[in-house]
C-alpha cells in the first residue's frame, strides 16, 4: 500500500536535523550513539527509522522527542533552534508540538481512558470543560468513545494503544513518534494500529515518524530510513544513499 | 510600586489559577495515591496526627486555663482587684498597717478604681443556742462590701454603714444553715449569736455566693460583722484584705500598678490580683504539661515528617515511570514537583485532622476530669492544621525534588 499524497502543504522541512552527534559515557569511555546525523522530514511525511536493537534509534526518537539534547549539531523544530532550549522550554514545546505512542502504550494504570488523554492538555493549563470536549472528540475520532471512563488494565492492547494514540493527537502535534507502536500486539492488532496509522497520515496529512525493527512496518511507510551503527541512511528504493 | 506591592506574587497567583485544572488533578491524583496504600498513609500518617494532637492540645490547654480563670471571675467580673497585705517577716512597731481611712480615699487617689472595700478576717467560736457552730469565721466589712462581691441578702438586710460600732450581724449562708438546723427555725432575723464572747443581733442572712479562689475568705461560712465593731471588738487585728472594683475602661495593669503604688506611698507592702494575674498562675501550674506536650509534639513532627518522607521517597520511585510519562506529554519539573508536593501535603492534612480532632478531645475530656470550664480554640485548630501543612511541605520537599528531578527517558524505561 503506497497512499498518493494528496493536497498536502508547501513542501518544507519539519524537523531538520544537521550533523547530530550523540555520545553516553560509559565508565570513563565515551560511546558515540549517533554519528552526524542528518536528517529532513517534510511536512505530511510517513518515514520510518529501522535498525537493530543497540544502533542508536531509540536515541534519535528521544532526540527528535524533546526528552534528549545532543552534543552537538542543530536541529530545527518547525524552524525553531531547540538543542539551546532549557528543560522547562522543551516540556512546553513537547505538550505542544510532540505526540508520543510507544510499544508499552505508557497509559497512566490509575486513570480512565479519558483521564489519560486529557493529560497534555492538563498541562497546558486548559479549563476543564474544554478539556472534556476535547477527549470526547479525541476518542471519537479512534473509536474509543465506549470506553471512555475503563481503566487501562480493562482494555486489550489494541485498545489501549488507541487510546494512546488518542492521547498523542489531543494536543494537535506538528508530528507523532511512534517508537515500535505495533510491538506489543498481535498480527491481527499490528495490521490495525499500522492502518489506523496510514489513515491519519493520508487523510489528515499529520506528520509521522516509526521506529521500529520489523520489516513489515517499514514496508507501509512512503519514506524508510536505516541507522546502523549510528549512522542514518535513507532508502530510497534503488538503494541506501547518505 | 511600593517594594512590598511589588513582592506579591501576582504573576504566581495568576498562573496559579490558571492552571486550576492541574491542581485539581494535584489533589485527585494525591487522595487517589493515598487511598490505595491505605495502610502505609495511616503508618506514615501516625507521627503527624500525634504532633499535631500535641500541638493543639497545647494551645488548647492554655485557652482552657484562660478560660478556667475568666469563669472563676465571670461572678466576681473581671473588674475586680484583689489587694492583700504582705505579712512582714518581723512584725514590729514601725510595720504600718490598712487604715479604713485609707481605703475609702482610695477610689478618690487613683482614677482607675471605682470602689475599694475593706476586709478585716478573724477566727473564733461562734456559739448559737448554747453550742459553738462549725462555721468560726468573722469578717469586719463595710457596707460596699456587698455590692463589690456581689452579696445579696435573702432575709433582713445587709451591714450599712450607719451601724458603725454596733453588735449587729449578718449570717452567711452555710452559718446560717447550720443554725436553722439547729433550732429547726428558718427565721434566724432577730436571733442571738456569740462571737468570741460577745453577744451580737442577727440583722440579715445572706443567699448563697459560692467560693471564689480569688478572695481569700468565703462568704458564705461567716458571719459579718461592721468593720468598726470588729475593730473594737478584737483589738490590734488590722485589714488584711481590700476588694477593689476597677473602673470600667481601665487597663488592669495600669490600675494594679496604681494601686500598688498608692499603699507604697503608705508605706504598706501589698501584692496586688486581678484576672490576669490568676491565669498567670494557672498557666504556671499547667508549664511542665505544657513543655511535655510541646516536647512531645517537636520529636513526633519530626518522627512523623521523617515518616511521611519515607513514604514519599517510595512513592516517587513506585511511580518512577508515571513521571516519565508525564514528563513525554509535556509536564514541566515544576508541575512533577508539585504532584509530589501536593501528595505529601493532603498527607500531612490527613494526620492534622485527626491530630486536631485528638488535641481537642483530650483537652476537654481534662477539663471535665477537673470540672474546669472548657472552650473551644480556633486557634489551636487553625495551628494545627499550620503545622501539619508546614511539616507536609518541609518534608515532602525532597522527595518531590527527587521526583521532579528524574530523567525522563530513564523514568519511561522504569518498570
Amino acid at each position: 500500500m503506497d497512499p498518493s499524497p494528496q493536497s498536502k502543504p508547501p513542501p518544507s522541512d519539519l524537523l531538520r536535523l544537521d550533523d547530530v552527534r550523540k555520545s553516553y559515557a560509559v565508565g570513563p569511555v565515551a560511546t558515540e550513539v549517533l554519528r552526524d546525523v542528518r536528517l529532513r522530514v517534510d511536512r505530511g511525511d510517513l518515514l520510518s527509522i529501522m535498525g537493530p536493537s543497540g544502533c542508536g534509534k531509540s536515541t534519535l526518537m528521544n532526540l527528535l522527542g524533546l526528552l534528549d539534547r545532543p552534543n552537538s549539531g542543530s536541529y530545527l523544530l518547525d524552524g525553531v533552534e531547540v538543542t539551546t532550549l532549557d528543560d522547562d522550554e522543551r516540556s512546553t514545546l513537547r505538550n505542544r508540538r510532540i505526540g508520543f505512542v510507544f510499544q508499552s502504550f505508557q497509559l497512566l494504570p490509575r486513570l480512565t481512558a479519558a483521564e489519560n488523554v486529557g493529560l497534555p492538555l492538563v498541562y497546558r493549563g486548559l479549563p476543564e470543560r474544554e478539556i472534556r470536549r476535547r477527549v470526547d472528540d479525541g476518542l471519537e475520532r479512534l473509536g474509543m468513545a465506549a470506553f471512555a471512563e475503563r481503566k487501562p488494565s480493562e482494555l486489550s492492547g489494541g485498545q489501549q494503544q488507541r487510546v494512546a494514540i488518542a492521547r498523542a493527537l489531543i494536543g494537535g502535534p506538528a508530528v507523532l513518534l511512534a517508537d515500535e507502536p505495533t510491538g506489543a500486539l498481535d498480527q491481527e492488532t499490528s495490521g490495525e494500529i499500522m492502518r489506523l496509522l496510514i489513515q491519519l497520515n493520508v487523510d489528515e496529512g499529520l506528520t509521522i515518524v516509526i521506529v521500529t525493527h520489523d520489516p513489515q512496518v517499514d514496508q507501509q511507510c512512503r519514506r524508510r530510513t536505516r541507522i546502523r551503527e549510528g549512522v542514518l541512511r535513507e532508502d530510497t528504493g534503488a538503494g541506501l544513499v547518505p | 510600586m511600593p517594594v512590598a506591592l511589588r513582592l506579591l506574587p501576582f504573576r504566581r497567583v495568576a498562573a496559579a489559577i490558571a492552571t486550576a485544572p492541574i491542581v485539581r488533578a494535584n489533589v485527585r491524583e494525591a487522595v487517589t495515591s493515598l487511598r490505595l496504600n491505605p495502610q502505609r498513609t495511616s503508618l506514615a500518617v501516625l507521627g503527624i496526627v500525634l504532633g499535631v494532637a500535641s500541638v493543639t492540645a497545647m494551645v488548647s490547654v492554655g485557652v482552657a486555663a484562660r478560660a478556667e480563670a475568666r469563669e472563676r471571675f465571670k461572678d466576681l467580673g473581671t473588674q475586680t482587684l484583689v489587694v492583700r497585705k504582705r505579712g512582714s517577716a518581723v512584725p514590729s512597731a514601725a510595720a504600718k498597717v490598712i487604715h479604713a481611712e485609707d481605703v475609702a480615699l482610695l477610689p478618690g487617689r487613683a482614677a482607675t478604681i471605682e470602689v475599694a472595700a475593706p476586709v478585716l478576717q478573724v477566727f473564733g467560736n461562734v456559739t448559737y443556742a448554747g453550742r459553738a457552730l462549725e462555721s468560726n469565721a468573722m469578717l469586719g466589712v463595710t457596707e460596699a462590701f456587698a455590692a463589690l462581691n456581689k452579696l445579696a441578702p435573702r432575709a433582713g438586710r445587709f451591714l450599712s454603714d450607719l451601724d458603725v460600732h454596733r453588735p449587729f450581724c449578718v449570717l452567711g449562708w452555710q452559718v446560717a444553715q447550720e443554725m436553722s438546723e439547729r433550732r429547726g427555725r428558718h427565721d434566724l432575723v432577730g436571733e442571738v449569736v456569740s462571737l468570741a464572747g460577745r453577744l451580737y443581733t442577727v440583722v440579715g442572712v445572706l443567699g448563697r455566693r459560692g467560693d471564689s479562689s480569688l478572695l481569700p475568705f468565703r462568704a458564705d461560712e461567716s458571719v459579718l460583722v461592721p468593720l468598726s465593731t470588729a475593730q473594737r471588738a478584737f483589738v490590734g487585728t488590722e485589714i488584711q484584705a481590700v476588694v477593689a472594683q476597677m473602673a470600667p475602661d481601665a487597663d488592669p495593669d495600669a490600675a494594679i500598678a496604681e494601686v500598688q503604688r498608692y499603699f507604697q506611698g503608705l508605706g504598706v507592702r501589698v501584692r496586688v490580683s486581678g484576672a490576669e494575674q490568676l491565669v498567670d498562675a494557672l498557666q504556671h501550674q499547667m508549664r511542665l504539661f505544657t513543655l511535655l506536650l510541646a516536647a512531645v509534639g517537636g520529636i513526633s513532627l519530626v518522627v512523623g515528617g521523617a515518616s511521611a518522607m519515607n513514604v514519599m521517597l517510595t512513592s516517587v520511585t513506585e511511580r518512577r515511570r508515571e513521571v516519565g510519562i508525564r514528563r513525554a506529554l509535556g509536564a514541566r519539573r515544576g508541575e512533577i514537583r508539585n504532584q509530589f508536593l501536593t501528595e505529601a501535603v493532603a498527607l500531612a492534612l490527613i494526620g492534622g485532622v485527626i491530630g486536631i480532632a485528638i488535641g481537642v478531645a483530650v483537652p476537654l475530656g481534662i477539663c471535665l476530669y477537673a470540672g474546669w470550664a472548657f472552650a473551644l480554640s480556633p486557634v489551636a485548630m487553625v495551628l494545627g492544621l499550620g503545622v501539619a501543612s508546614a511539616v507536609g511541605v518541609f518534608f515532602g520537599a525532597y522527595p518531590a525534588s527527587r521526583a521532579a528531578a528524574l530523567d525522563p527517558i530513564a523514568a519511561l524505561r522504569a518498570d
